[in-house]
Parts: structure tokens; sequence; C-alpha cells
């Protein structure tokens, strides 16, 4: 497929791309690896007249451990931070999300910020603008209807990110620098939770740092998906034990991950906490896999996750 | 392709015959020469013999057909009887399976082909074709599937129809049988398309014992086997 129309412009800081933006009048994307990005305007899903490369930002390719904080700037690739000793000493469940991330060579492509960013999917809205031509606009391209739930009025489709799911899990926070300003907030705050526009960030704003606290922590990301070499998740478990606290965070199902913490690890606590996954995990056939077992595998790997890291703490 | 090539050395031995002054019955071909057997001082580079033959304006050039010995009144339905084909290659396949009874996951660790394919005249080009096949039939008996919403395709691209890649193929074993055909060329019948038709049923056998019950549908993805191993369960109560 052949990339529509648009100019290129390359920032070389922060403050060059609000610039940009502010000269383009917002009719802009900004391009860091591209994985996600390139296929949207391929498929005519997205149409800046402009698109700002970030790549060139030096400042956000840095991972720097500083005041009992490990800070990733947006644009290190995936690859590079599944390199670093850091991550896997203190953040296993990071490590393993960023592990099943797509393949090595969309991890090296792939920075953590796009892919925090990235949009989310649906199997009647990632598609060729003849194919939704002839099956009708959905709720996310602006039409009347939802594809996959007849009358439904608002869109389900499902964020995709394994790393969100590992960060939120590690109760990381993020800075994004805007026109209005520069501002700091837990990472599971950036949802907006409506499918139609996944995220609260304010227009022209740019994710530019992850910080992460600096505790050792247990963990383990449990993901389901057809084929184990390089799928989306069709619904994933991120978990992080410190003592006897958990907390959990359930993707893949939705437009926002779901957040779990629980006080104690017994085993009811965890079936208990389990269940009410089941109960929450609103899943539609916007997939391969049907919604019934999508919705009940939520609560499968829930306890498998927990279990999981419960064991790697022996 | 064999036939071709017995001709376009007929053409090249009549010439050099000529040239050579020696009967085309003589004449032997070795190392990009053309020599006499009877005196093998009498020999010219093979590269002179296409000059000669360009020169004459009748540039070394051949085809050659060949069709095998079958029935062609055979038809499937209405006359089912009758020689079908040439030869008759053979295979096996052994899948080994593993299923999460949790999650309905189907792993492979292992596969074993073994392939009678006539004389094998490439054995690695075999076993690429046995590996293609257990990756076309055998694999994909799990994972490749089109979705249909009414008549629109909701799998027409490869992230959504799901081809295995290198990653999710198992072990493969395969095992070469060589026999060599009377007909074939150079007593070859044919590489891989045996396996490509039993390998599914391998794997389908191999779900079928391990749940101890049937299905009728394929892929095998895991909502599906879930569901089996779970009436698996039932049946065998």
């Amino acid at each position: 497929m052949i990339l529509p129309d648009f100019e290129y412009r390359k920032a070389e800081t922060v403050a060059d791309a609000i610039g940009l933006y502010n000269e383009f009048a917002g009719n802009v994307r900004y391009l860091a690896g591209g994985t996600d990005l390139m296929p949207l305007l391929k498929h005519r899903l997205s149409t800046p007249a402009v698109v700002i490369d970030l790549k060139g930002i030096l400042d956000l390719s840095t991972i720097t451990a500083q005041d009992g904080w490990l800070t990733i700037g947006a644009n290190v690739t995936l690859f590079a931070l599944k390199q670093n000793q850091t991550i896997r000493d203190y953040f296993p469940v990071f490590y393993q999300s960023l592990e099943a991330t797509a393949c090595e060579t969309l991890q090296m492509r792939g920075t953590i910020g796009g892919n925090l960013l990235q949009d989310t999917r649906c199997i009647e809205y990632n598609k060729s603008n003849d194919w939704r031509v002839a099956r009708g606009f959905c709720l996310k391209m602006g039409g009347k209807t939802c594809n996959v739930v007849p009358g439904a009025r608002v869109c389900l489709s499902n964020y995709c990110s394994d790393n969100a799911l590992a960060l939120i899990s590690l109760s990381a926070t993020v800075k994004v620098i805007g026109p209005g300003g520069e501002r700091a907030m837990a990472i599971e705050e950036i949802f907006s939770g409506k499918g139609s526009k996944p995220f609260a960030l304010e227009p022209g704003e740019i994710l530019t740092h992850i910080r992460i606290p600096m505790e050792k922590s247990k963990g383990a990301y449990e993901k389901l998906r057809v084929r184990k070499s390089i799928d989306y998740p069709l619904v994933a478990v991120a978990a992080c034990l410190k003592e006897d606290n958990a907390r959990i965070c359930v993707g893949g199902i939705g437009p926002a991950p779901r957040v779990y913490d629980l006080k104690g690890l017994g085993t009811d606590r965890v079936v208990d906490a389990s269940r009410s996954t089941y109960a929450d995990a609103k899943a539609v056939s916007n997939t391969t896999l049907s919604p019934e077992y999508r919705k009940r595998m939520a609560g499968v790997l829930f306890r498998r996750a927990v279990n999981k890291a419960l064991k790697e703490e022996k | 392709m064999k036939v071709a090539c017995e001709n376009a050395r007929q053409q090249i031995v009549a010439i050099a015959a000529e040239k050579l002054g020696v009967p085309e019955a003589d004449i032997a071909l070795k190392d990009r020469l053309v020599y006499s057997m009877e005196n093998p001082e009498k020999k010219m580079r093979l590269s002179w013999v296409v000059r000669e033959a360009f020169a004459r304006a009748q540039p070394i050039a051949a085809t050659g057909t060949f069709f095998p010995h079958i029935d062609l009144k055979r038809e499937w339905i209405s006359r089912p009887w009758g020689q079908m084909a040439g030869t008759f290659s053979y295979a096996t396949s052994v899948a080994e399976v593993a299923i999460d009874p949790e999650t309905g996951e189907i792993t492979v660790p292992h596969f074993t082909a073994a392939h009678d394919c006539g004389r094998a005249i490439n054995p690695m080009a075999v076993e690429g074709q046995m590996e293609g096949s257990v990756q076309q039939a055998g694999m994909a008996a799990i994972t490749e599937g089109n979705l249909w919403d009414g008549g629109h395709l909701l799998n027409p691209d490869l992230l959504d129809y799901k081809v295995p890649l290198a990653c999710d193929m198992p072990e493969i074993d395969a095992i070469i049988v060589e026999s060599i055909d009377p007909v074939g060329p150079f007593g070859a019948k044919e590489g891989g398309i045996a396996i490509r038709m039993n390998a599914y049923s391998a794997i389908a056998c191999a779900v079928s014992q391990a749940t101890g019950t049937l299905f009728k549908e394929f892929p095998l993805t895991p909502d599906k086997v879930l569901e089996l191993v779970e009436n698996g369960k039932e049946e065998t109560r």
C-alpha cells in the first residue's frame, strides 16, 4: 500500500516539535519508530498534512537511574530496553512484556513512547480504505454505528500495548510536554477509556519520559495470542509483587487497561480478584478469537501471572 | 526437463562428431569438453560446439515432453477407476502435541515426517519441501482460517490471517525414504506433497487423542481446543 502525500519535518528538540505543531495549526502527527503510525497512514486511518519526526531529539534517547527513579526517554527502542541490565534485575515484569512485544525486528524499530501511545485496534477498523468503504464507516472512523456490536454507542476497540500493562503494574509515571506546558502523571491516567480517542492528552502534547520507582520487584507477564512469534495480545496480564502487595494490570480487552491492587496474596484473595477480572472484562468480537473465550482467559491469566510471580519470589 | 536435456545433448553430439570426424556413438561430454572415447586426443571445447551451432543459425535449443501413462477417461464421480497417476508417492506424519488444559493453546514440540519421494535428486531440497508441508498443513491447521462477517472477509491481511512463522515451527525430523521409480526422471517421484496431504491429519489425530473427543472444524485455535478439552472430560465421565 502506498503512503499518502504529507510534508515531513524533523525536530531536534521538544520545543522545536511543539513549534512545528503550532506552525501547522495542529494538522500533524508525531512520528517516532513508525511501527504503529505507518500502517495507519497507509490505510488512510490518519491523514495529517505534516509528519513531525521526533527521532532526532537526542535528549529522549537515554536511560538514567537517579534519585530513586529509573528515567527512560520516550525515544529508547524496545530492544535497547530489553538489553538494559537494571530493567532485567529490577523489573522482571517489564522485561517479559518487552520480550513479548512483536518480534525483534520491530522491537529494534519501535520506541517505548510510541508503544505506549499506539492507537487502539479492532478487526473491523485496521483495514484498507476500500474495505472500510465497502463495510461502512464505524464510530472510530467518524461513522454512526459500530460494526462489531450493532447499536453500540461507544467504541470498544482494544488497546494492545504490552509494555503499558507492565509499567502500570510497576506504578510508573509519565512526563508530557505540550503547547500548554509540562505535566507529570501516573501512567494509567493517560487513558481516556474511550475507544474512539483512547488518550487523555491535550492536543500537541508529546510524551517525553517514563519514570519507574527503583525498587526491586517480582513480576510476571502473561500474554495470550495465536502465534507466539509476533501477534498482538488477545488478552494480557502483568503482575508486579512487592512484599505482600500486588498491583496487577489486565489489558488487550477494551480501550484502557484495568488495574487491580491486592493487599495480601492468599489463594482465596487471588481467586476472588481473578473472578472480578472475569466480570470486568468487556470483550466483544473484535479480534480473531471469540469474546467469551477472551473474557474467560482474563481470569485464567490473572491467576497464572500472580502464581508465576509468587513462585519466583521463593 | 530430462528429455529436453537429452535432445540438446543430441544436437551437440551431432556437430561435434562431424567436426572431429568420429561416429556419434563415440562422442562423450565431460569437464566442458567434447571428446572421442576411442581416441581422447580428439577433443574440442563445448563452447566451440555451441558457437559453431550459432554460426550455422541453428543454436542449441531443445524442448522435451513427458506424459505419464494414465487413464484419461478416469473421472472422480462418474468413472472412478483406471490408472490415475504415473506413479504414487507415500508419506507418514507423526505429530506430538501439548495442550494447555486451562487456555487450550496447542504447542507442537516435535514433528516427524517420512516421505517416499522416489530418488531424492537434491536431498536438501526434498527436506525443504517436507518442512514447508509441515508448515502449510501441520501448523496451519492450528492457526490458519478465514473469518467472515456476512460477505466481508475479516482477515484479508497477514496480521489476522495467521500463517505460522519460523518461530512457530516445531522441531522437524524429515526422513527421506528413497525408492527408485522405473518411469520418473532419474527414478524420482515428487517431493513434499504427500506430507502436505497428511500433516494436518497427524495434528488432528494427536489433538483428538489428547482431548479424548472428535471435532469437525479447522483451525484448532485455543478457544475451540478449550471446548474440546472440556467436552472430552465430560465424555469420559
